[in-house]
């Protein structure tokens, strides 16, 4: 693990149950969003109950800012611990309105309000709502009063426990442009935990990879999944995401060009105004390689890059390249034949021909 | 059975008699307030059950909601436990009361049927029964029928709604 120069938050917890144990020894930053990603099981919603105080690990050490929350002495219970916590199922009070749930821990916080009530509520729309009783709310609309319940305690730290698991996928689009929000908005940490490669693609700025208990990956987003020693199955979610801005918009064919550090890549144009910073998602089962000049195509992307290195995928007759293409790396799914008959080896320069990119705002 | 040791309990040489004794309180069998500390003993039963099933049903994770808002765990009980338990103190408070109106044995044997005093709708019923004034006995029993139905037909508009969604 390397060592991370704004790492403000250190965690280390030990906890032995029955057919499990968490190992965990980790330091996250203090800002933007990190991912506690994992498949279910690996440990990562355990390690946020951690964090908030919902489970005491037999040793552990916790320190947020410089101040203790758990150690060999110090035990601060999760009501005085200045978090905010967002769980899978909203869990609003039933015997309370929608206001009375925002307000429930607004009257409690003896924080400074760093995200009053009134933002919250505007942040998650939901002002129209604040009289309705919970079992009278959508789940998407729940969900958003969960979140904003927990920012209007003025939290210094947000963590959210797959908010959107719970929901179908129109929920989930209902909800992820707030989140989006909440990421662009916010000045404190969130640490976000989920299994959806998509929701990790989309909100966070670091990564946390977890397995078993264990952390096997940790590092910026795009860093760490560009890495080809990545040790937990995506399957055809291997891909990376690119920093990228919107460059032109071809009203003629309803394209747009997102420009990042490499090149410029078309994709359908989804109404994003240029100039405005977005992430681009290209899985590498839509990145495909050419050593010679590959003609007329259907493919719109073809980018000069560079063979960096190669590595295993996940079936054996499959490979994982990654590709140099100016300062930014991209992978490419090969057959391990094509990458023998094309001789991929490390340093070769080729042709990257990249099926689809999803845009991200 | 309950009533007859509760009776040697609280009477003069049994242990509940000698600590209400020593209090100043006298005995306890025969007066109105031996009554009501031997209808609790006997109704105990379905005020705790109800009581039970509504904080199990509770469950954990508003407890644990309530924690990261901030509430301390004796604010969470009054705040949220005592709340959402509410159904559960209205139906054990209507069983309960049910349940003692209806009593019999108990009432007669800590009671003693002292008119005015320890006589209860139930054991004026039997009174009336033994007297042989039918019409009355009647007439006590159509009162004590309506009141239950009256009670059960309340304890079936309170009962909690089915939640929706999760």
């Amino acid at each position: 693990m390397q060592p991370n120069q704004d790492a403000r938050i250190e965690a280390r917890f030990r906890l032995d149950w029955p057919g499990f144990t968490l190992d965990v020894d980790l330091k996250l930053p203090s800002r933007g969003v990190t991912a506690l990603f994992g498949h279910s099981g690996s440990g990562k919603t355990t390690l946020l109950r951690c964090i908030a105080g919902l489970e005491r690990p037999s040793c552990g050490r916790l320190a947020f800012k410089g101040k203790i929350w758990q150690d060999e002495k110090t035990w601060l219970p999760t009501y005085q611990r200045p978090i905010g916590y967002v769980f899978q199922e909203a869990s609003l009070f039933a015997h309370l309105n929608v206001l009375g749930n925002l307000r429930f821990g607004l009257q409690r916080s003896a924080t400074a309000q760093r995200v009053g009530l009134e933002q919250a509520i505007e942040l998650l729309g939901i002002d129209h709502l604040l009289a309705r009783k919970p079992d009278t709310l959508s789940g998407g609309e729940r969900q958003r009063v969960g979140i904003a319940r927990a920012l209007a305690v003025g939290p210094e730290i947000l963590l959210m426990d797959e908010p959107l698991a719970a929901l179908d996928l129109k929920r989930k689009q209902e909800i992820l442009p707030y989140l989006e929000r909440l990421h662009d908005e916010l000045d404190i940490p969130l640490l976000y935990v989920s299994h959806s490669p998509d929701e990790v693609a989309r909100l966070a700025d670091h990564i946390v990879v977890m397995d078993e208990g264990r952390v096997v990956a940790d590092g910026p987003l795009g860093e760490t999944l560009a890495r080809l020693d990545l040790p937990i199955r995506l399957g055809e979610d291997v891909g990376v995401v690119l920093d990228a801005m919107v460059g032109v918009i071809d009203s003629e064919w309803h394209l747009a060009r997102v420009d990042f550090a490499g090149g410029s890549l078309w994709t359908r144009d989804r109404g994003v105004a240029p100039g405005k910073r977005v992430r681009v998602r290209v899985l590498a089962r839509d990145v495909s390689l050419a050593v010679t000049d590959p003609g007329a195509s259907s493919i719109q992307n073809i980018l000069d890059g560079r063979v960096e290195s190669i590595g295993d995928d996940e079936h054996p007759g499959l490979l994982l390249v990654r590709v140099q293409v100016g300062s930014s790396l991209l992978l490419a799914r090969l057959t391990r034949r094509s990458a023998a008959q094309l001789g991929i080896a490390p340093g070769l320069p080729v042709s990257v021909q990249i099926k689809s990119v999803a845009l991200m705002e | 059975m309950l009533g007859f040791y509760l009776l040697l309990a609280m009477g003069p040489h049994g242990p509940v008699g000698q600590l209400t004794q020593s209090l100043g309180l006298g005995t306890l069998p025969f007066t109105f307030w031996g009554l009501v500390v031997a209808s609790v003993f006997y109704s105990l039963p379905f005020m705790v059950q109800p009581l039970q099933n509504a904080f199990e049903s509770i469950g954990e994770r508003p407890l644990e909601v309530a924690a990261t808002l901030r509430a301390s765990p004796l604010d969470t009980f009054f705040s949220v436990v005592l709340p959402l338990a509410k159904p559960g103190f209205i139906t054990a408070g209507i069983l309960t009361f049910a349940h003692t109106v209806g009593e019999f044995g108990v009432v007669l044997m800590i009671g003693g049927n002292i008119p005015g005093i320890t006589r209860v709708a139930s054991v004026q019923i039997y009174d009336h029964v033994e007297a042989m004034e039918y019409a009355d006995a009647h007439r006590l029993a159509a009162v004590m029928l309506s009141f239950s139905f009256l009670v059960l037909l309340a304890m079936y508009v309170r009962r909690p709604k089915p939640a929706k969604g999760n």
